[in-house]
């Protein structure tokens, strides 16, 4: 494991991996500390990847998932990266179950091909996350995956239940829409 | 995160929708959600331990004893060694085997007695809270012990009838870890009834 060691402190890492071994014998305290450490970075994944308004309930639900797992945590990566991975998990299961409890039996291309490109008032700033949160689901989870999140189109077809070309597909009709949302600014 | 948007697989990012990605700034929920987070994580059990209700402990000791008949006539079928062994197997004794929990002793190496005296302080334990349960309750648990004990008492005699067999001897500790585990779930499941 590496070790990052700020001048004269105590290994970032190394921290971590004892506050992971802690929390997994049960420190709620060693665990809170792990959730301040990461909050942000996972409440922005979900923000993204599901919607400003699910976010704070699935965050929530990530680190619960996260508390009962931590058991098969094997260090094998950085709690970061596992809990990063977790928590996508967390966003496509509901995706999931909101589509069956919903009745949807296609993925959304077709809002994404007729939706009207709704852009901001002249002078307001570039807001990409408010038109990603524009965008239909599917296109807006492969957006973050692939062109923020840096994933890989077989590994986003892997997890979506996709194939890589529909993963293409759906990338680059998200691109199009926002840069026609952002051309309005 | 920082990634390289020209990657071999995928189309050169558009200039202006790759500045806006690089814009993006990680963002916190706008209130603190440790408070709801808390209150919903599981408290954590002891390792080894399973939570189970009394229903399912039940079944696992009956599972136990069902696979276990099956493996001691397999390792009856396979055993080939002597008949003579220095493994002393008491059966329950007609005191015993007429108490709700009869106790089988088995003479073992240091591990195996250690195993057997926690076996014998759990039933301790589950036989003075026997008397709090309703008697359908008490009955089933009577009978899921008594079955569990069987099993530990076949796999004792296959030690005794075939001492150089790994395999029967492997069986023995792994069916007294099972007894053990099964007991302290149902100790367990006792002392909050």
């Amino acid at each position: 494991m590496t070790l990052v060691t700020p001048l004269g402190g105590t290994p970032v890492v190394d921290l971590e991996a004892r506050l992971v071994q802690a929390a997994s014998r049960g420190d709620e305290r060693a665990f809170e500390r792990l959730y301040r450490q990461h909050v942000a970075r996972i409440h922005s994944l979900v923000r993204r990847m599901a919607s400003p308004e699910a976010a704070d309930e699935l965050t929530q639900d990530v680190f619960i998932r996260a508390w009962d797992k931590l058991g098969t945590f094997r260090g094998e990566s950085a709690f970061g990266t596992w809990l990063y991975r977790l928590a996508v998990n967390v966003v496509l299961s509901a995706r999931r179950k909101s589509r069956v409890e919903r009745g949807w039996l296609l993925d959304d291309d077709a809002p994404l091909e007729t939706q009207a490109v709704r852009t901001a008032p002249a002078g307001a700033r570039l807001d990409l996350e408010s038109a990603m949160a524009r965008l239909p689901e599917g296109a807006r989870q492969v957006f973050v995956l692939h062109d923020i999140e840096g994933w890989t189109h077989e590994e986003i077809a892997d997890h979506l239940g996709l194939v890589p070309g529909t993963s293409k597909s759906q990338l680059s009709r998200a691109r199009a829409t926002l840069r026609r949302y952002l051309d309005g600014y | 995160m920082a990634i390289d948007h020209d990657t071999p697989e995928g189309t050169p990012l558009d200039p202006l929708l790759a500045e806006a990605i690089s814009g993006l700034r990680d963002r916190g929920p706008e209130h603190d959600l440790w408070a709801e987070i808390a209150p919903r994580l599981a408290p954590r059990r002891p390792a080894g331990v399973l939570q189970m209700r009394w229903p399912t402990a039940l079944a696992a000791g009956l599972a136990l004893v069902a696979g276990s008949v099956a493996v001691t006539q397999w390792l009856g079928r396979a055993a080939t060694g002597p008949a003579d062994s220095p493994v002393a197997v008491q059966t329950p004794t007609a005191a015993s085997a007429s108490s709700a929990l009869p106790v089988v002793t088995v003479a073992m190496d240091e591990a195996g007695s250690a195993l057997q005296a926690a076996i014998t302080e759990l039933s301790t334990t589950i036989e003075a809270a026997l008397p709090q349960l309703d008697p359908a309750t008490r009955d089933e648990l009577s009978r899921a012990m008594a079955a569990l004990d069987r099993a530990v008492n076949e796999a004792a005699e296959r030690v005794r009838e075939a001492p150089d067999d790994l395999r029967a001897a492997q069986y023995l500790t792994t069916t007294l870890r099972r007894q053990h585990d099964v007991l302290r779930t149902i100790a367990v499941a006792a002392s909050r009834s």
